[in-house]
């Protein structure tokens, strides 16, 4: 006999997503669920490991830079390498807007607040189909129980199974829309650290790797620095991988012994490997108005409706935005009484009224091309460095510096 | 010199696991037959898919998964079903 449970609003994913919805939802007083597939403290699915001070300050508060144990490091050295056989170029930007964290920590911190102010959250519950009243989704089954709401948001992650069933975004990802990573955590003793990546006590490095010139594959890699270890995330398209038969292990293992980057892990053990994968940003260039975010009672945010900018040092600002805004959505609708489909269609309106988010839906030079620009010429790499940075000069500052260091042969 | 892990195998040593008793990967084994890229044996970040010419037989070692989901995707004729493993099973 499986456990029937109901709340006002259930938000499927305790993720960067999940959290800030449910945050929204603490705020205005109302009754939210999450179900989380993983265990309390053990949030094992993918999460920024840098994340943009300001907007998580914005929303929770001082709090955020008291969490001692969470932070690792306060970035203040912001570099892209771009990699050439047997050598590279580096810029470097000095700036402070980011921290880095350690996921369960900073997951736990969030979740920990959130229960406080009484948001329920369902640990190692998972969810594995929709429960539909004459085609309308009222609630979702787990493995032994049943979760009813008036109203569900799906924060389920990349690897979303709910949201295909829901008939939201655009269907099943296609091996071209989808870079498979792996991440490689690697243990240096932090003096190491500080001395090898030039950085003061607990300050630390957030880098982007380009690979065009050295492996003729396009990729996404980063490199960060952890309070005693090195992170090191490789990604290229799932159909590049199968193409050239190359496995994500390899071409990460390619990257961690070029020059530009060895000296940096050189002694260091393999403290953790995992994988994951994201939606590539071509998919909005294709298939942008396609995108279904929303049916009724429903709505759909963070990595299963393809909201990861690649382009951000915080991977996941634009899910945790995104989360944010399916909230506020539901309030709205709310107060109308009226959850269907017509209704919360004002998701879309509101998500277009995000800065955020129209960088990412509108930067012709990250979409016209999908994931061309990772290959293409060298400015327009330099281009996707310095657009993170606001301010003008800073990126005056970067496009001189990225064409001098480009130019070099 | 350098004292980190190259192979996937070595890698995932260090990763903990709790394998359940079923797969939470399961696979179409006639479609796995006839199917000549055999591409899943070599994208998986994990290594789960192992091609066995003297059965003819494709063995998943599930209990390595580091459940990104990328197979299902990658699989060309899309005859692998991915599925959350069980709540507490899986990388833990």
């Amino acid at each position: 006999m499986s456990k029937k449970n109901k709340s006002e609003v259930l938000i499927i994913g305790a993720g960067p997503s999940g959290l800030l919805a449910a945050k929204v939802f603490s705020d205005n007083g109302i009754k939210a669920s999450i179900i989380e597939k993983d265990a309390k403290n053990k949030k094992k699915s993918f999460y920024s490991s840098i994340i943009n001070i300001q907007f998580y300050e914005e929303i929770f508060g001082g709090f955020i830079k008291n969490q001692t144990l969470a932070i690792e490091r306060e970035i203040t050295d912001y570099r892209a390498y771009f990699l050439k056989e047997g050598s590279f170029s580096c810029i470097s930007n000095q700036n402070n807007n980011h921290l880095c964290i350690k996921r369960e920590l900073f997951n736990k911190a969030l979740t920990d607040i959130l229960e406080s102010k009484g948001i329920q959250i369902f640990y190692e519950t998972i969810g594995r189909e929709l429960i539909l009243e004459n085609g309308k989704i009222k609630g979702i089954k787990t493995d032994d129980s049943e979760h009813y709401a008036d109203v569900i948001i799906i924060c389920e992650g990349a690897n979303s199974i709910l949201s295909k069933q829901a008939g939201l975004k655009s269907g099943e990802l296609s091996p071209e829309e989808t870079f498979l990573f792996v991440e490689e955590t690697i243990e240096i003793p932090s003096e190491a650290i500080e001395e090898r990546f030039n950085l003061q006590n607990n300050k630390g490095l957030t880098a982007k790797i380009f690979t065009h010139s050295f492996i003729e594959i396009p990729g996404i890699n980063y490199m960060h620095t952890n309070k005693s270890s090195v992170t090191i995330s490789s990604g290229i398209l799932l159909s590049d991988s199968i193409k050239n038969s190359i496995n994500i292990n390899d071409y990460h293992e390619k990257i961690k012994t070029h020059p530009g980057i060895s000296p940096f892990i050189s002694n260091g053990t393999t403290k953790t490997y995992s994988s994951y994968i994201m939606p590539a940003p071509l998919k909005y260039s294709k298939r942008a108005n396609k995108v279904k975010l929303y049916s009724d009672n429903c709505l759909v945010a963070g990595g299963a409706a393809m909201f990861v900018n690649h382009f951000k040092w915080d991977i996941s600002l634009l899910a945790a935005i995104s989360g944010k805004i399916a909230a506020e959505t539901v309030i709205e609708a709310r107060g109308k009484n009226d959850y269907s489909e017509k209704s919360l269609s004002m998701y879309e309106s509101k998500l277009r009224e995000n800065k955020e988010y129209n960088d990412f839906i509108n930067d012709n030079r990250v979409h016209a091309e999908g994931v061309l620009p990772f290959q293409k010429s060298p400015n327009e790499l330099g281009i996707l460095f310095y657009n993170d940075f606001e301010d003008k000069n800073d990126r005056k500052v970067l496009e001189n510096l990225s064409n001098i260091a480009l130019t070099v042969n | 010199m350098q004292k980190t892990l190259k192979k996937i195998e070595d890698k995932l040593y260090f990763v903990p696991f709790k394998p359940n008793t079923e797969s939470h990967i399961k696979t179409n084994a006639a479609i796995c037959a006839g199917c000549t890229g055999k591409e899943c044996t070599k994208f998986c970040p994990a290594n789960v898919f192992h091609w066995s010419e003297i059965d003819k037989k494709l063995y998943i070692n599930y209990e390595n998964c580091l459940e990104c989901g990328a197979c299902t995707i990658g699989c060309p004729y899309q005859a692998i079903e991915y599925s959350h493993p069980t709540a507490s099973f899986g990388r833990m």
